[in-house]
């Protein structure tokens, strides 16, 4: 129960260990810097590189569009093999030092959320300087003491205005430059509230962040389309754009999905769950989303791949997918396979008692609770236990337990798809 | 020193809630613990009333959020106990004049002062359970084991892991083993089955408890009462002793003696 924002704590600070070696390094790796298409990051190379030379020497670098400086940071989080203490194993992707671009979704599970980068500002390099804010004090911004170089002073020490005022806008709205480029994080507030911030900030920076991808991270906020959209629009506004998503909420994600964006769902924690580009460039129905945990009541996941869940599925919780439904686990809820019309889809379960059962375009419900029983779907433990497939033979949904199913199942499988 | 915010929540109304939040705290005291209760079911305050306090409020956690008095004026002592403190609700107001953040920062001043700061939260999951849930540490659901109790916990418990990324314990109430053994209701392990979240105590069914609090007397203050055996069993899980959990489906002279004794 309370430990969770401790946990989180320690699984940001685990990174810190490869900070000298970024340092020491930092100079070589800005030489051959290679273009980053990882995060959206589509700045021209040769600028990048010759930014972050100049950078790296300590020079302020006034002709050279500055805003390149988030995809120089980008490849230089590249070539760092993931740092030893983290704690996702399973999803973490291989180190990809030179292993050509991996695929876009990886590239981002790789990244950690937030690298705590206690660096006293001296020590970075000037295009980071704004970064690194030690713990996320929301309170007020700790402005790089002393440590702008460049004629046009950083955004975050937004000068001229009362520091109330600043410390509240920030908490709105809290504009970073990362290791892995620029980050926008939202807090609590109306979403008009929070644009409106934004925009304000984006004016005071005057250009700073020009032609820049931004990483937009909005915890566990649910998002709609139009506010990603919105969103978006004021980026472009100033020259920007929206790069990447993060979210710890399913709706956001599946909202950043639904416009086209690229996106990644986190645990709490700052785990990665699940990463995602828009569909056209992630081939759907071929790949599997695997949920680990519980669905429960009100929870709705809705995916175009093909759906894994391992855990149970409560009542009043609903999963939909384009393709299959595979359940490690107790199936309660109400499902819908083959979605987008797909009749061959399937749905497995090793508890297989849904509410309401869809495939394609039929639908069975649960039988009705025999009179004088409480009702079956909170019952207790089904009495069977058997794992069941179900899928459509001859526009009805068949059960079968797996192993019937399985011998002239497979045949049947294909007789049924016809 | 800081204390513990407990939240004490359910999503669907009429569970226990307010029983639950006025003995768990009249347990913790027995246990020698400083408490505070809060209630934040402001508009529709009951807590005081189940604790018997009702008579002596003055101010409520809306003076003190909107600075009309301070913290220390509005906290009403119970006289039972050693430490044991209320903070009313409003009952003229209304649930959104009270902000999470200010609900958090009377936490953060109560803390100071008690080991424990038990929450009762109103039902729903609007305004009034974020006003409950933000400055909780801790989150106890209770529940009954019938059908809507169980879906609409499982709802609250999606939205303490989505939105506030809390593991809540879970509190079983008015649980009938009789209707159990004769496999008319779900046992415990259903439920639990169900909501697959800790289990932090069982109370069994009881109408003298129904009295008690009309009463204003806490079960746990009453020494004739059985029930506050389980009241304080889920008092101590909550302080971190490992307790084992009494057997209620076992029968005879045997099972009546352990009940009796807790155990």
């Amino acid at each position: 129960m309370s430990e969770s924002p401790l946990s989180q704590e320690t699984v940001h600070a685990a990174p810190t260990n490869g900070l000298p070696a970024f340092h020491t390094r930092i100079a070589d790796l800005l030489d051959d810097v290679t273009a980053p298409a990882m995060l959206a990051a589509d700045a021209a190379t040769a600028t990048a590189a010759g930014v972050a030379a100049n950078a790296a020497s300590g020079a302020p670098a006034p002709d050279a569009p500055p805003s390149s400086s988030p995809s120089t940071a980008v490849s230089v989080a590249n070539l760092f093999p993931p740092l030893p203490a983290r704690p996702l194993d399973a999803e973490s992707p291989p180190p990809a030092v030179d292993a050509g671009a991996p695929l876009p979704g990886e590239r981002l599970v790789g990244a950690p959320r937030r690298p705590a980068t206690p660096l006293s500002a001296a020590n970075l390099p000037p295009f980071l300087a704004p970064s690194s804010p030690p713990p996320p004090s929301d309170a007020g911004e700790s402005s790089p003491p002393a440590a702008s170089p460049r004629g046009e002073a950083p955004p975050t020490d937004a000068v001229g205005e009362s520091s109330d005022a600043l410390a509240a806008a920030n908490q709105l709205v809290n504009i970073k430059g990362r290791s892995d480029g620029i980050v926008v994080e939202v807090g609590r507030g109306s979403w008009s509230e929070i644009l409106g911030v934004l925009t304000k900030r984006l004016e005071q920076s005057a250009g700073f962040f020009r032609n820049g991808s931004v990483a937009l991270d909005v915890g566990a906020r649910p998002l709609v389309e139009d506010e990603l959209r919105q969103f978006a629009a004021v980026l472009t506004q100033f020259e920007m754009k929206l790069g990447v998503v993060r979210t710890s909420s399913e709706r956001t994600f599946q909202a950043a999905l639904a416009i086209g964006m690229t996106t990644t769902l986190e645990s709490p924690e700052g785990a990665p769950v699940a990463a995602a580009t828009p569909a056209a460039t992630n081939a759907g129905a071929a790949s599997y989303f695997v949920y680990r945990g519980y669905l429960r009541s009100g929870h709705r996941l809705r995916r175009t791949e093909n759906i894994l869940v391992i855990g149970d599925i409560n009542p009043g919780a609903e999963v939909i997918s384009e393709g299959d439904i595979l359940v490690w686990g107790r199936l309660r809820g109400v499902v819908h396979a083959g979605a987008s019309g797909n009749r061959r889809a399937i749905v497995a379960a090793l508890d297989l008692e849904p509410t309401q059962m869809r495939i394609a375009d039929v639908t069975t419900i649960g039988p009705d609770p025999k009179p004088g029983q409480p009702g079956r779907f909170f019952w207790k433990r089904s009495q069977h236990k058997r794992p069941e497939i179900a899928r459509l033979v001859q526009n009805e949904i068949v059960l079968e337990e797996w192993d019937a199913a399985r011998p002239g199942g497979l045949v049947s499988l294909r007789r049924g798809a016809g | 020193m800081t204390g513990t915010v407990i939240t004490v929540t359910s999503g669907k109304g009429g569970v226990g809630k307010t029983t639950t939040t006025a003995n768990l705290c009249a347990a913790l005291t027995q246990l020698g613990q400083r408490v505070v209760a809060v209630d934040a079911d402001i508009g529709l305050r009951n807590l005081d009333l189940v604790m018997g306090l009702e008579n002596r409020i003055v101010y409520d956690s809306i003076d003190v959020a909107e600075g009309r008095c301070t913290l220390q004026q509005a906290l009403v002592r119970d006289p039972r106990a050693e430490f044991l403190y209320l903070l009313p609700a409003a009952q003229t107001r209304d649930k959104t004049d009270i902000t999470p953040e200010q609900m958090s920062k009377i936490c953060q001043q109560l803390v100071n002062i008690a080991d424990y700061v038990l929450i009762d939260s109103p039902a729903g999951i609007e305004h009034g359970f974020s006003t409950a849930i933000a400055p909780a540490d801790r989150v106890l659901i209770v529940t009954t084991s019938d059908v809507s109790a169980l879906r609409d916990a499982d709802k609250v418990i999606y939205l303490l892991e989505r939105d506030w990324h809390r593991q809540p314990g879970l509190v079983i109430n008015r649980f009938n083993p009789r209707l159990v053994n004769s496999g008319e209701m779900r046992g415990i392990d259903d439920v639990l089955d169900i909501l697959a979240i800790d289990l932090m105590g069982v109370v069994p069914e009881d109408e003298r408890l129904m009295l008690s609090t009309d009463r204003g007397t806490p079960a746990a203050f009453d020494r004739r009462m059985q029930v506050r055996r389980a009241y304080e069993n889920i008092a101590r899980r909550v302080m971190g002793n490992n307790v084992p959990l009494t057997d209620y489906y076992r029968g005879g002279f045997r099972g009546w003696l352990a009940r009796i004794f807790g155990r």
